[in-house]
């Protein structure tokens, strides 16, 4: 009977200590952990100064993907309008966000560094059809709350 | 034959070749930029820098011709510092753009820098800047910041195919590849220079920024557009066909195409193609289409007979479509009338028919009826490597105009239209007239006696029949108009005891494919089945790739045959001329669509791999042929062991025996009133054949030709004008534009001209100019 | 200093460029003893027991190129080079525009000799005056029957033209001189086939210089001793030296081959200007190494100069005093080829573009120390890795430079500035 009790307190006790001690888990998504800063997330197209897409759509993302996540099809970019900081663009640029597996060689690759890997990580859908990002949603990165 | 040794290796070769090509039938990769078999040696680029002992300096393996007991090491610090070096130097000045260039992933710059050069540049002064993307014609592009300056282009326009079009301007490292006078390159053989070119410099416009070399898919291919049946690979990405190689051969073909046929790839995705079924004027789906054609095939059947359905194919598929519609023809319908839509009458006999290797070895060349250049372009580009062998080849044009070209300077004998064959006879009889062949051949020429446009004596007549006779290697290249020409081809070879091989450049270009797979092809299958339809005797027609009335000679009599059958079906990749004719209109597959194997001029089997998917509704021939049978509920097996190569001819078609000689008539002249002209048809490559939107600003918008002398008289100046015709069957109007090759009084016409259809009027018929308010109120 | 004038003894006639005052000096009295007295074969035989060597640069026997013609019944040509544009030479300039006889009658000597029966003399394109003195020259002789059909009733015809070049420096090539004949692009041909089996228009070709060619005169005349007896056994005869740079007297001298290169200077062209001192010498035109202050007794033969590390060339001799910067020189001189390489082959067309923006920056005062490897570097990738002599003689004075003065290169890119002070131009792309 001692032993019960004896052994009942000794549980409580490492309750009681462990309510006292610092939590590993945290309230998300009212808390949010911070990331190290070269976390490889969402990818991301990126602009140059003046608002020109830096990606030309040669490919070499494509072609490095280990996943094969990666689809580029350049063109001729349009000369009325500045979309572009060359005469070659992508005109259409998409991740398979399922296939992605983050390695960031799409990144390494890049030749002109378009391709950028953001630390947004909040990859959830409710179809398969929407974890493929197109050129559009690429963009415009999405920005961690 | 001469012994060295290259890497420790030792390998006999002819004298006379070079260390590069030794090394490289040791499979050892020496890199080069300017060096081609075909143009030989030049030792610009310098990149190809081998050690020889027992040579003080470092030599250029391109260059360096072998010699016995040589011994050759071709890597080495030596060697590999100097190619870095020459990697550097091409390098210092060319812009770096790899990312926005084409040729990313598969150019020799990226590799051998990648290969021998160093990680790192040097150089860090003000790049020289030239021209970057300027189009030197219609389907090229040029980057001279990124040209190496290798002179591939300009040696194979300037010393291969003869045009001097492109040539190096400015001295130094200002020196650039350009084309004469800033003018743009027409030449029919400028898409070669985008393969020669090792580096992102001369680019192709319909293929620009369209994929990279790992997202492509490649297949080796067969060219469709002509007889001459290039071997090409052709690229695809993502389903659609994007680019067309060509594809050499070692030691048969150097894999040269003409602008057609590397840039007529797009015609299975113009806005002509059809995709969808068509019933009675309306789309409908393809279920509904087989079903109903399905009944007619039934009905037909149950009340006619089998004989009372024809077929009539185009030519253009593949050997095993023709063996799979023949069988479906006699197994499944039970009917013997199968025929070949045709534009010319004559036929070849197969014992006569030559290859492309009597060509490389001919001392004499006749160009019967048509020049090859627009024809078959590439064989003129056969004949003309041949030339630059041989200065002394002979080469002799026969036909209605001059058929004979600065490229290949030859002898040009201008008859009128229609006299090729009794000419010939008439010049043989003249050599050896008392030979019992060429008797029997001028039987009933009676006193037909030849008359030139421009002057020509008796006596060069008498020289070009002993050329024809005692020559060593003779070939003939015919244009297959003159169904009597055969006898005179057949009397020749009777006559000659060296190698006589006649080349036929007519279409269609699967012709003696489709005789292989038991079609047969003469002229007078479709004589007869044009006057059956006429008379009633056929109830359904299907017509697989064809189109009668743009290719039957006489337009008339093919709207007549097509109006007096019950029901006719169209399986093909467009709707055919005036589709009110046709009940049903179903979409086929062709070429890159569909596995398959072509037969060429020289007889000679190649395999074409499907590259993508039919677009649309539109299937493969067994699938229509399979879908009919069911129809009719009897079994027919879509995949027959049939292997069109023969064990014991390898991928030529085995020769048989050939028919007996038989007379040339006397040609009868019409009469001509002042002022009249007469109609030459002609089978050309750019002109005629499919639609293409890439090709669109190359095809001549004048193509009829006239001589300078009616052209003035008519009112046409430069660029060219429009005329209307009137012949005894309709009018027409055709775009002319002058050729100071073409003898006065003739119109030399395309075959397959959209809007002009010659064979409204008739080839070789005599016309009268009119005006163009007549031709419009017809 | 007395000068033995044999090329160069009539230059001083007035009017000599006429043919009645050319006769009136002995003029084709060689060409009538050389088709009156001597077969073909016995001339080619006297040239070569002369031991004539090609005046052009590279000091090939001329007896032996002749003899290399293939004798197989094809036409033959002779085509005189005239394109002469090395910097520092300017002796068949003087021969041409002075006295055009003297070429025309060596040309007819020489065509009687190789059997040509058509001669060209293609002309440099700058040289307008001279191919118009070479251009009435030839009408005048044609007049007097010294050229067309059956020249002084001996049975021996030649026609000779003269084409003016289009002002490349490479047309001096004797394969890219042919390409220009021919009206293309003036690049060098590959070899072989030499000119001698496959030159213009693919006939067996004689090419030779003009002072060569103007060398058969007086040969003829005074027969092989006499021209052995001048010179040395490999070397023998005379040769004409351009002398140009810091010396008080520029000009072409006629010297006997051997002659010490310190007589060259102070006899013959008066010493070096405002008494300073020699500090190099380029003694063959542009495209030979430089000799310095302690090579000048060299004797001027081919032998000779090739043992002290330079070549006698086309012997043009350029003076270069002590107050002059080498790098300066050699960015000048290497600019001149940038300028001229034909654009070809790639190490030429790239690497003298490169070297000469390396050279002037550094000449600027804004090279590294870097980039002294650099040049030697590239000039090692340069160097015996060209189509054509033209890279590699576009490194002579450089590489020489860069050997005999290397503390002025150092100083150039240590200081930054130039030592000299010296500004020979200031074209620097920078």
């Amino acid at each position: 009977m001692l032993e019960g009790v004896k052994a009942i307190g000794k549980a409580m006790g490492t309750t009681f200590k462990a309510l006292t001690e610092p939590r590993d888990t945290i309230a998300y998504p009212e808390k949010r952990r911070e990331y190290a800063p070269r976390f490889r997330g969402k990818h991301m197209l990126a602009r140059d100064e003046d608002g020109h897409e830096l990606c030309v759509g040669c490919g070499l993302c494509e072609a490095v993907c280990p996943a094969q996540a990666i689809r580029v099809v350049a063109a001729e970019a349009p000369t009325d309008k500045p979309v572009s900081w060359t005469n070659r663009y992508s005109v259409d640029y998409e991740v398979d966000l399922i296939r992605c597996i983050f390695c960031g060689m799409c990144e390494e690759a890049c030749p002109t560094n378009a391709v950028r890997l953001t630390p947004f990580n909040e990859l959830a859908a409710f179809n398969r059809l929407d974890m493929i990002a197109d050129k559009e949603e690429l963009l415009s990165p999405p920005v961690r709350r | 034959m001469i012994r060295l040794t290259i890497d420790d290796r030792e390998i006999t070769v002819p004298e006379g070749t070079m260390v590069v090509d030794a090394a490289q039938e040791l499979g050892i990769d020496v890199p080069i930029y300017c060096y081609h078999q075909a143009l030989g040696p030049l030792g610009a680029c310098r990149i190809c820098l081998v050690q020889v002992e027992k040579m003080p300096k470092l030599v250029t393996a391109c260059t360096t011709a072998v010699q016995e007991g040589m011994v050759v090491h071709t890597r080495g610090s030596a060697v590999d510092k100097g190619r870095q070096g020459v990697l550097e130097f091409l390098l210092i000045n060319h812009p770096l753009d790899c990312p926005v260039c084409d040729k990313g992933g598969e150019c020799f710059l990226q590799d051998y820098t990648f290969q021998y050069g160093s990680a790192a540049g040097r150089y860090d002064e003000p790049k020289i800047h030239k021209l970057k993307d300027a189009a030197i014609n219609e389907f090229i592009i040029i980057d001279q910041e990124r040209c190496v300056l290798c002179q591939r282009c300009v040696r194979f326009m300037g010393e291969y195919v003869g045009e001097e079009q492109l040539l190096l301007e400015g001295r130094g490292v200002e020196t650039v590849v350009s084309t004469v006078s800033h003018q743009p390159m027409d030449s029919q053989f400028s898409g070669n220079v985008i393969d020669l070119c090792p580096v992102g410099a001369l680019l192709s416009i319909p293929y620009r920024y369209k994929a990279r070399p790992w997202n492509l898919e490649r297949a080796e291919s067969v060219c469709p557009h002509c007889p001459v049946a290039c071997t090409t690979s052709v690229t695809s990405r993502e389903g659609h066909v994007i680019r067309v190689e060509g594809r050499p051969i070692p030691g048969h073909d150097w894999g040269w195409l003409c602008d057609r046929g590397r840039f007529g790839y797009d015609f299975g995705y113009v806005e002509d193609r059809l995709l969808n079924a068509w019933l009675d004027g309306e789309i409908t789906s393809a279920a509904e289409s087989t079903r109903t054609i399905g009944s007619w095939l039934n009905d037909t059947l149950e009340q006619h007979g089998g004989d009372s359905v024809a077929f009539l194919v185009g030519g253009q598929q593949t050997m095993e479509e023709a063996y799979q519609i023949r069988r479906f023809a006699d197994e499944v319908v039970g009917t013997s009338k199968v025929a070949v839509s045709r534009s010319v009458k004559g036929y070849l006999p197969l014992g006569l028919n030559g290859t492309f290797e009597d060509l490389d070895r001919a001392d004499t060349i006749v160009y019967l009826g048509q020049d090859p250049y627009d024809a078959v372009p590439v064989v003129h580009l056969k004949v003309r490597d041949r030339y630059r062998d041989n200065p002394g080849l002979k080469v002799i044009g026969i036909g209605a105009y001059d058929l004979t070209r600065s490229t290949v300077p030859g002898d040009a004998f201008v008859l009128e239209p229609g006299e090729e064959a009794a000419f010939l006879a008439y010049t043989l009889a003249k050599v050896a007239a008392s030979n019992p062949i060429i008797a029997r051949l001028g039987e009933e020429l009676g006193d037909f006696s030849p008359t030139f446009k421009g002057a020509k004596s008796e006596q060069e007549v008498e020289t070009l029949g002993r050329q024809l006779l005692e020559s060593e290697h003779l070939v003939l290249l015919w244009d297959g108009k003159d169904p009597h020409m055969e006898s005179v081809l057949l009397a020749l070879r009777g006559l000659r005891e060296d190698v006589t091989a006649v080349l036929p450049t007519f279409g269609p270009a699967n012709w003696r494919g489709f005789e292989r797979a038991g079609i047969a092809v003469d002229y007078d299958r479709l004589e007869a089945f044009v006057e059956e339809a006429i008379q009633g005797k056929i109830h359904l027609l299907f017509s697989i790739g064809a189109d009668l009335l743009r290719d039957y000679p006489d337009r008339e009599r093919a709207k007549a045959a097509l109006a007096a059958i019950d029901r006719v079906v169209s399986v093909g990749l467009f709707f055919p001329e005036q589709r009110e004719l046709y009940h049903a209109v179903i979409p086929g597959a062709g070429w890159s669509e569909v596995d398959g194997t072509y037969t060429n001029m020289e007889g000679r089997m190649q395999v074409a791999k499907a590259t993508v998917q039919p677009p649309g509704q539109s299937r493969p021939v067994r699938t229509y042929l399979g879908s009919w049978a069911h129809a009719l509920k009897k079994s027919f097996v879509l995949e027959p062991e049939w292997d069109p190569f023969d064990h014991n001819a390898g991928d030529l078609i085995a020769k048989d025996a050939l028919p007996e000689v038989q007379s040339v008539p006397k040609p009868a002249r019409p009469a001509m009133k002042d002022g009249a002209l007469r109609l030459v048809g002609t089978a050309l490559v750019m002109e005629g054949g499919m639609p293409s939107e890439i090709l669109q600003p190359r095809i001549p918008k004048y193509p009829g030709r006239i001589s300078l002398a009616d052209a003035s008289r008519l009112g046409i100046g430069e660029p060219g004008g429009e005329l209307g015709l009137r012949g005894q069957q309709g009018m027409i109007s055709v775009m002319v534009a002058v050729d100071e090759r073409i003898p006065q009084g003739v119109l030399v016409l395309p075959y397959g001209v959209v809007g002009s259809p010659l064979n409204q009027l008739g080839d070789g018929a005599v016309v009268e100019a009119v005006s163009l308010e007549e031709v419009s109120l017809r | 200093m007395t000068q033995t004038f044999y090329l160069l003894r009539n230059q001083a006639v007035p009017d000599i460029d006429r043919i009645e005052v050319y006769e009136a000096n002995q003029g084709y009295q060689a060409l009538r003893k050389a088709l009156k007295e001597y077969e073909p074969k016995a001339l080619v035989e006297m040239v070569k027991a002369s031991g004539l060597r090609g005046r052009g640069g590279a000091g090939f026997p001329t007896g032996m190129k002749w003899s290399f013609l293939p004798d197989d019944g094809r036409p033959r040509y002779l085509v005189v080079n005239s394109d002469e544009a090395e910097p520092g030479t300017f002796k068949d300039r003087e021969l041409i525009e002075k006295n055009p006889h003297l070429l025309i009658e060596g040309m007819i000597i020489s065509s009687y000799a190789t059997g040509a029966r058509e001669a060209y003399i293609y002309c440099r394109g700058e040289f307008l005056f001279g191919s118009e003195q070479l251009k009435r020259a030839v009408a005048e002789a044609y007049q007097r029957g010294y050229l067309g059909e059956n020249i002084l009733d001996s049975g021996f015809s030649l026609d000779i033209k003269v084409y003016r070049g289009a002002g490349a420096y490479i047309c001096g090539e004797e394969s890219a001189l042919l390409e220009s004949l021919e009206g293309k692009r003036g690049n060098p041909r590959l070899k072989p086939p030499f000119p001698a089996v496959a030159g213009l228009y693919g006939m067996p070709t004689v090419v030779n210089n003009v002072e060569t060619i103007c060398n058969l005169p007086p040969l003829v005349e005074n027969g092989p001793e006499w021209y052995r007896s001048m010179g040395t056994e490999k070397s023998p005869g005379l040769k004409i030296m351009s002398v140009s740079g810091h010396v008080n007297r520029p000009g072409n001298y006629e010297i006997p081959l051997a002659t010490p290169l310190r007589a060259l200077i102070e006899e013959y062209a008066g010493g070096v200007k405002g008494g300073r001192q020699v500090k190099a010498v380029i003694p063959g035109g542009s495209s030979v190494p430089v000799m310095t202050k302690d090579q000048l007794d060299t004797p001027l033969d081919y032998e000779s100069i090739l043992a002290a590390g330079s070549m006698l060339g086309s012997g043009g001799c350029i003076v270069i005093d002590d107050q002059t910067c080498m790098v300066a020189v050699s960015a000048r001189l290497l600019k001149f080829y940038r300028e001229e390489s034909c654009g070809k082959c790639t190490p030429c067309r790239e690497g003298t573009f490169w070297m000469t923006d390396v050279l002037e920056r550094m000449e600027a005062g804004e090279g590294t120390p870097h980039d002294l490897d650099l040049i030697r570097d590239m000039a090692d990738n340069i160097a015996g890795k060209c189509f054509c002599p033209l890279g590699d003689a576009a490194l002579g004075v450089v590489v020489s430079a860069m050997k005999y003065f290397p503390d002025e290169f150092e100083a150039h890119v240590t200081e930054h500035t130039c030592p000299m002070g010296a500004r020979l131009y200031d074209t620097v792309n920078h």
